[in-house]
This record gives C-alpha cells, structure tokens and sequence, in this order.
C-alpha cells in the first residue's frame, strides 16, 4: 500500500505538488490524469524516491522510500523520458538493470523481448520512439517489481503494444498482486485499465475515485415538457451541469439512476433519454462541480 | 526522513562503472604501455648510435614519463563519464530511482574510475620495468623508489578525481562541471601560491624551499607537479615524497567527504542547472571576481608594506577594480542570462571587498612572522646547510646532518638579527666577499626555519670549521659504493671502463683526508689546483631521486686510477695513431700533459709546427700508453659530417723527451695553461 500524507515539492519559485494526500491500496491499478504541468510526473518521482519531498511523508508498505534501497528494488519506474547509455543495446542496459535490480529476472527479460518482438542486438538509437518505450517498459518488468509506476508511458505506442502492456500490468496485477500507478493526459488510456482515478490540476489532487462508481454515479438526462420550466422545476436532484435548448434540457445528475429516472417520469416528460457518459465526460462535469475550469480563457475569467 | 549513510558500496555498480570506462580504460592503458616501451628502447638506440654515451641509471618517473598521464587525463575524464547522469535530468533521475544508495553510487563509481588508473599504472609500470630489464646494457633502472611512485600517482589521480567529483556534486552542466573542478583545484592553490609570493617577494630573507606544509605547492602532488613543469625542476621528489603522500592523501579525503556529502544532499533536480542551489551561484560568482581582484590586492599590499605608495599604483588599483567588476557582472549575466538580477547581487561584491581584506591581513600577519623570527645564540639549537635547488649528491646529504658548533650560531644569529630588523639579505655587510647561502635553523620546541642569509668570507670559514669537525660530514665524504644505485660514467670510457676507474679510484680515495674530499667533492673549489686532465661522472640514486657529482680523475690523488685511465684510452684509440700522424700535415690539435715537470698543458695546432718540426715530433713519438709520471699527447681532429654532427678521430702517444721539447719550441703564446704547481696529496 502506498500512502501519501501532505506532500509538497518545490522546484525554486514553483510549487508542483502542494499538500497532496492519497492511499494507493495494494494490488490497485491507480490512474493518474492531469494537464501538461498537473504533477503527475513529480508524484511519480516522489513516489519513486527520485526526489525528496520538502514536506510531507510517503510510505510504501509502511517504509519510506527516500533512499530505501530495499524498497527502491521493488519499484519499476518508466519515467516520460528514458534514459539507455550511449550505443547500448537491449543486452547491455540489462546488464545495466541486473547490475543495479537484484531481482533483475533474464529469463523474464528474454521472453518478454520475444513477446515484444524486439532484437535485444541491436543498437537502441536505431529503435523508434516507441520501440524504445517497449524496451524501457520490458527492463523494467523484468526486476518483477511490485510496484510499477508508468509515466505517460502509452505515448508513442501503437494500439497493439498499448493492449500488451495493458495486459502485462493487469497479469503481474492479478498473479504477483502488485500495484501499478499509471500517468496519463488521456482518460480514455485509463479507463479500461484502471481501478481508481485521480486528477492531479495545478499541484492538487482534486479528485480521486474508484472507476466503477465514477461511471454508474453520473449520467446524463435529456428531458421535454409540453409546458414552460426552469432548473428550480428539477429541485432535489443533484444537478452538476444544466443546459437548456428550446423546450428540450439536458442536464447531469449524480445519484441513483432508478430513482432519478422514477422521479423525472412522476412529472410527465413529453421526452425523457437517459444517456450514458464517458469516463472523460464525468470528469469534466465532476470538475466543473468542484469549481475547476480547465479552459485557460475559462479559467482567466 | 531517513538519514543517509556515508559509507556505503556496490560491487555491481562498481562492475557497471567499470564496464562504462572500458573504452577510455584500454585506450590510456595502451597509450601507456606503448610509451613505457618505446622510451626505454629510444633510449638504448641513441645510445647505440653515440659511442660516448654509457648505460644510464634512471628512475621510473624518468624513464616513464607518462605515468602521470592518468593522473590529469584519465581520473577526471573518468570521473566526467561516469558522473555525468548527473548533468541530464532523465539520467539523474534513472540513477537516483535505481535502489542503490547515493553513497554507494558515488564510492563505486569513483571506485571504477580509480581501478582504471592503477591498471594503466601498473600494466605501463610492468611493460617499462620489463623493457628497462632487458636493456641492460643501456639502462639501469632503479627499483626501490617504484612502490613510492605508484602509491603517489595513484594518490594523485584519486585527488584530482575527488575534486571533479566535488565539482559535479555541486553543477549540472559539463560546462560547469568543468570551470568548477578547475576552481577547486586551482583555487586554494593560487590564494596560498599569491600569499607565498607576496610574503618571499617583500621580506628578503626568506629561503625559497622553506615554506611550511601550506604555502609549499610540492605538498599537493598533482599541482606540485604542475608548479615544477612550469619552472622546469623535476617533479621526480614530488613523486617519491612521503611528506606529499600525506598531505595529498589527507586532502584528498577531505574533498571526498565534502564530495560525497554534497552528492547525497544534492537534488536529481539540480541537473541542468549551472549551480545545485541558488546559494552556491554566488559562491561561484564571489570566488571567480575574488580571484580578479588578487591583482590589485598584490598592489596595495606591496605598497603598503614598504610603505611606498604612488599615484601610478593606484590608478591601476581602481583600474583592475573596475576590471573585477566587469568580470563580476558578465559571470552573473552568462549564467543566468538575467540583466535585472544583476541589481541583486550587486551587494554581495562587498564580500569580495571583504575577502580581500582578510587576504591582506593574512598576507601582513605572514611577513611579521616571517621578520619576527630572530633567535638568540642560546635559543638555536642546531644549524644545517641547505641544497636549495641543487642536483649535487653530497650537497643533498648534508642538508641532513645538524650541525651543533656555538660559532656557527652566533654568526647565524647576528646575521638573522641584522638581516630580519632591515629586511635584507646583505645588511650588515660590505660589498665583496660575501656568499649566499640557506641556512635551516633548529630551534626549541623543534621548529625548524630556512632563511637565505649573505655571509662573509669569514663567517663562510667558520661554517666550513663546523663542517670539518663534524663526524658525519666525515663520514659521508667518501665516495659510495658502486652497486646497483651508483652509476659512474664517462664520455669516451665504456660502462665496464668507467666502473674500473670508479673502483680504482674509490680504493685510492680511502687513502684521501677529509679536507681534499670535501675540497674535492663537496665545496667544487680546488685550493691547490691539482690539474686535472678529466674527470669521471656520478649519477647515486638518494631518496628514489637520482642525484650526481663528479670526481676529477687527477695524476696527484689517484694515480693508479689515472694509470688505469690512460690504458684504457690508449687501446681504445691505438688503431687511429697511423691516421693522425698522416692527417698532421693537414693539421691536427695537439693537446700535450707534462706531469713530470709538475702540470702542465699545451695546446697547439701542427701546423704551427715547421715541416721540419712535424716530422721530427712524428718520429720522436712514443707508440705506448703513457704512465702517470709521463708526458703525453692526445691528438685528434674532428671531422663534420653532412647530415650535421661529427666524429672525433684521436690517438693518444707518450711524449719522449725530445718530443716534448719540440713542442715546447713552439710558440709560447700557444700554450693555454702554464705550468701549475701540483699538490701531492697528504697521507
């Protein structure tokens, strides 16, 4: 488990976290979205033991992790920019890894390159962009570490790769129990993969939730009435988002979706849809509920 | 939060360090071993191809030139390798996620970096010692100073890699890595090397070797050796000093502990950056426009210590502060490329004001020190003579020996008491007759001074008193033993040659009293003049330094060796005799000894001669190896060659007395040196 307690990190005049608290459980695939400049990658970085935070704490497993080298084995992190030596190819950064990773696992390192189809001989300047995150993220799996942290780690891979290491976190997840924070600016990255969301925006974490209850506590209404009505019509209802076009309004709810539905049906809608959202549309609205526009034009305002 | 550890190692890190230098590694070892051959072997070819050169006794330091190669190359290179993760922010990171410690990542690497050093040490050390071994004939090598060498190199290579590593834990850009080691390293350095020229420059007395373990640069050994490049001394004593082992050794800990202590506080985020933290930018700004300002510093000080200011001098001041303050403001704007950050800094150039004040009270503080130092007769306890920067063996051995002798004392002391109340090396004193010399000067509480006094002729003489009736003084005016760190030599002698004169002589010198040898070999000043028609060279390995002297081979003192001389250079040159008699119509130097009527030399050319003479001389000639009591001429002419160079032909014939009179018809105004009186020696 992981647990985050009131964590700030400052780079000079810039505060990039500011305060943050969350608890990762165990065996979690923890999802982690946020603008250019949210945090993400300073918590991951934190969370890793890259940086020491100037206040707050972090425990993984009740330990903490600034120069935990017992801890520090046990974490595979695939930061946004990867770093190989110089001409090395796959063969040499595993030596690399095995000379720093005790657990650095060959056999594992050899099938997975085989799963990934790669040439462990051949020099990784000559890999694309996203050939080099296939070998970063295979090194890095093949300490079979307990906790995985991936930082925008899908970027540049294509819709196959992007399900194979889906499918490798969901199985070492599954078999090994182990626990993966995965970085993303994309929901729709996460949404199949991941048990628990959070949304980091300007140094916060504004919002953390488990996906499920995310997608089931919000839909969206499409109502009509053959009369004259405004918002106050619907009062009781937890409204986060309300439009109205004609005689038609559309509005987001949160609740229970059989009682909301009963409810509307109880004032005689001439047109009543019930509309399923997105992951992405639920965070959206969620935001917007807690006060936070993401448009910067928006936001000015 | 989790203390970190000092200490702390990983032998995988460490076999990964390795592996990351093994290019860089090979190629030095290789370069390395190639010079250790190719010197020893150059060496011998030049040898072969000078039929006056004998085998050479050399030091490895001499003979390997290149083992300190590592020492400014490979050490900080290596270190700028392998810490270089720390420069780029992707790289820091990796580093700093892997689960190693800092500590551990920080000793392994260096680690790493050092074990590449002592291999290219010893392989090349293993590749000269073998190639020296099997040039006997041309090279002798002395071992016993290696252990020493090696030890000092690597002591060496680890200070400079100490300082790189400093300098990397506190930048994050290759640039500043780079002028930030150089801080390190020079800086301390240059303060002490300013203060040391300031204090030698304005008080006089001051001997140039003695200067304490901070002020002397041949403590520190990769500057040492730097200083003594530059003022073209050998930095072989730098090399074999146990006194620069430890000094070295102990700062070098000391920046390794710095080094290491900022490497673990450092930030990953620090890469990229010019400064780790906001605070050292200035430091780095403060100690780069300090440095300026020395100039100016020397200036006031000088003036202000002899108490002549002008108003030329304090034009240059404002001058070269103004210059401190341009350097100030172009250091902040090239690293931080902010004009209106210069407004805030601006107040910390007082500190440099500060600086350079405390700089000169240091300096002020030294040269009253330095002047204070005044014994009473009473007070000294023990005097000896220094050989400040003289390669003479037998100098170099009585720098050791004390002398305890009240006179010699009392002269000192009156000097240093005259010489320090006015600050001058020949107060006190008339011109003419004076010599200078170094005196180390023993006081209670064993401290030890060095001042370079200007003596009378007379006080001179009761030096030499003192020296005369010293024991061991006595005992070390003999000439050593020949073995395998004494190393006679002689231009026109082969090594088997020169080693029996060497022994003849030695066997002839027991019989020699202190006065003459010391005459002869310690003071180079012959009171009687014994002619001599040679003489033979040293080299003695002292100290793991190779030292020499030479010993003049007169018919007086040694004349078995001198027989024995004559034997050798009559064979080897016999053959040549018909050739130069025929070459005397076209003219050949005659170079005649007269030994039997007390010493004499003639210099003539045949053709000074008459046809007549010539040919009376050539039939008059001797064809046998002249003996110590005969007269006898060398003959020879030289003869150039077109590729530059030339080759001397020469015969050596004893001179009959008819011979010897027709040279003596010749003109008189020929004869270079006339008639000396020889001195037999005492027995």
């Amino acid at each position: 488990m992981i647990e985050v307690r009131g964590l700030t990190k400052r780079f000079g005049d810039f505060t990039a976290l500011c305060n943050v608290t969350c608890t990762i459980p165990e065996g979690c695939v923890y999802g982690m979205v946020g603008s250019n400049g949210a945090g993400k990658s300073t918590l991951l970085r934190l969370i890793s033991g890259v940086y020491r935070p100037d206040a707050g704490e972090i425990f993984i497993d009740g330990q903490p992790i600034y120069e935990n080298t017992a801890m520090k084995a046990r974490i595979a992190f695939v930061p946004d920019e990867l770093y190989f030596l110089g001409g090395a190819d796959m063969r040499r950064m595993a030596r690399l890894y095995a000379a720093a990773y005790p657990t650095f696992d060959k056999a594992r390192f050899a099938a997975l390159t085989a799963s990934f189809r790669l040439d462990p001989t051949k020099p990784l300047s000559t890999f694309s962009k996203g050939m080099r995150r296939q070998a970063s993220i295979i090194l890095s799996l093949s300490s079979r570490p307990k906790y995985i942290f991936f930082d925008e780690t899908f970027d540049g891979l294509d819709p196959i790769m992007r399900t194979l290491v889906k499918k490798l976190i969901v199985e070492d997840v599954l078999d090994r129990h182990a626990t993966a924070i995965i970085t993303s600016h994309s929901l729709r990255e996460l949404e199949d993969t991941c048990d628990q969301l959070a949304l980091l925006h300007k140094g916060g974490l504004v919002l953390e939730s488990d996906v499920q209850n995310l997608k089931t506590s919000l839909f969206k209404i499409q109502i009509a009435f053959n009369h004259d009505y405004d918002r106050d019509f619907f009062a009781g209802l937890d409204i986060l988002h309300y439009t109205r076009h004609g005689s038609v309004a559309s509005f987001i709810v949160r609740g229970d979706r059989e009682q909301t539905v009963a409810a509307l049906q109880a004032k005689l809608p001439v047109l009543l849809d019930i509309l399923p959202l997105s992951l992405e549309e639920v965070f959206t609205y969620e935001m917007e509920a807690l006060g936070y526009i993401f448009n910067e034009e928006e936001g000015k305002a | 939060m989790k203390r970190t550890r000092f200490w702390d190692f990983n032998a995988r890190i460490f076999g990964e360090g390795v592996r990351q230098l093994k290019t860089v590694g090979i190629l030095f070892t290789v370069v390395m071993c190639l010079e250790a051959l190719l010197i020893p072997i150059g060496m011998a070819i030049s040898m072969q191809n000078d039929v006056n050169m004998t085998r050479a006794l050399v030091t490895l330091s001499g003979v390997h030139p290149l083992i300190i190669l590592p020492m400014y190359t490979l050490a900080p290179v290596g270190v700028l390798i392998l810490f270089s993760f720390l420069n780029k922010r992707r790289t820091s990171d990796f580093y700093h996620a892997i689960p190693v410690t800092r500590a551990a990542l920080f000793f392994s690497l260096l680690a790493a970096v050092l074990l590449w050093v002592i291999v290219s040490i010893l392989a090349s050390t293993a590749v000269s010692v073998v190639t020296c071994l099997c040039l006997p004939r041309y090279v002798q090598l002395t071992l016993s100073g290696i252990p020493m060498l090696l030890l000092n190199t690597l002591l060496g290579a680890a200070f400079v890699a100490a300082c790189v590593a400093l300098a990397m834990s506190i930048t994050g850009t290759l640039f500043n890595n780079i002028v930030v080691a150089g801080l390190i390293f020079f800086t301390p350095r240059l303060l002490l090397s300013v203060c040391r020229l300031l204090i030698h420059s304005n008080v006089n007395i001051l001997s140039q070797s003695a200067d304490g373990i901070l002020l002397d640069a041949s403590y520190n050994i990769p500057l040492g050796i730097l200083t003594t490049a530059m003022s073209s001394t050998g930095a072989s004593s730098i090399l074999h000093s146990y006194s620069s082992a430890a000094y070295t050794a102990v700062v070098t800990f000391l920046y390794l502990l710095a080094a290491n202590l900022l490497f673990r506080v450092r930030k990953s985020e620090a890469a990229g950056n010019a400064a780790a933290t906001p605070i050292l930018q200035h430091v780095y700004r403060i100690i780069i426009t300090f440095l300026v300002t020395l100039i100016p510093v020397s200036i006031i000080f000088t003036d202000l210590f002899n108490n002549d200011t002008s108003e030329t001098n304090l034009f240059y001041v404002i001058v070269l502060y103004i210059i401190s303050a341009i350097a100030f403001c172009v250091y902040e704007l090239i690293t931080t490329k902010k004009p209106k950050q210069l407004l805030k800094v601006a107040p910390s150039f007082l500190l440099v004001l500060a600086a350079d004040g405390v700089m000169l009270l240091c300096v002020f503080l030294g040269c009253r020190n330095a002047l204070a130092f005044r014994p009473t007769v009473d007070e000294i306890t023990g005097v000896s003579l220094v050989a400040e920067n003289s390669h003479s063996y037998f100098t170099k051995r009585g720098e050791d020996i004390i002398l305890h002798n009240k006179d010699a004392y009392a002269i000192i002391a009156d000097r240093l008491k005259v010489c320090a109340e006015n600050n001058s090396m020949t107060s006190g004193l008339e011109d003419g007759g004076m010599g200078y010399r170094v005196v180390r000067i023993y006081t209670g509480n064993n401290s030890v001074h060095e001042r370079c006094l200007a003596l009378s002729d007379k006080q001179q003489e009761v030096l030499k008193d003192a020296i005369m009736e010293n024991e061991a003084y006595r005992a070390i005016f003999t000439l050593p033993k020949r073995d395998s760190s004494v190393s006679p030599s002689h231009s026109r002698l082969t090594t088997d040659e020169a080693n029996a004169v060497y022994d003849a002589m030695q066997k002839e010198a027991q019989k020699l009293s202190f006065d003459q040898l010391y005459d002869l070999l310690g003071n180079g000043e012959y009171p009687d003049l014994h002619y001599t028609f040679t003489s033979l060279s040293l080299e003695v390995s002292y100290r793991n330094k190779v030292y020499s002297f030479g010993i003049p081979l007169t018919a007086d003192y040694f004349p078995e060796s001198y027989q024995l001389y004559l034997s050798y250079r009559y064979k080897s040159t016999k053959a040549m005799q018909d050739m130069l008699l025929d070459a005397m119509d076209n003219g050949v130097n005659i170079e005649a000894y007269d030994n039997s009527a007390g010493a004499r030399q003639l210099l003539l050319s045949s053709l000074e001669m008459s046809t007549a003479q010539r040919a009376a001389f050539k039939a008059a000639l001797l064809r046998k190896a002249p003996t110590t009591n005969d007269a006898f001429c060398r003959m020879w002419y030289e003869e150039y060659e077109s590729r530059g160079g030339y080759t001397v032909y020469e015969a050596f014939f004893t001179l009959s007395d008819e011979a010897l009179a027709i040279l003596n018809a010749c003109d008189p105004d020929k004869v270079i040196t006339d008639a000396v009186p020889v001195t037999k020696p005492s027995k």
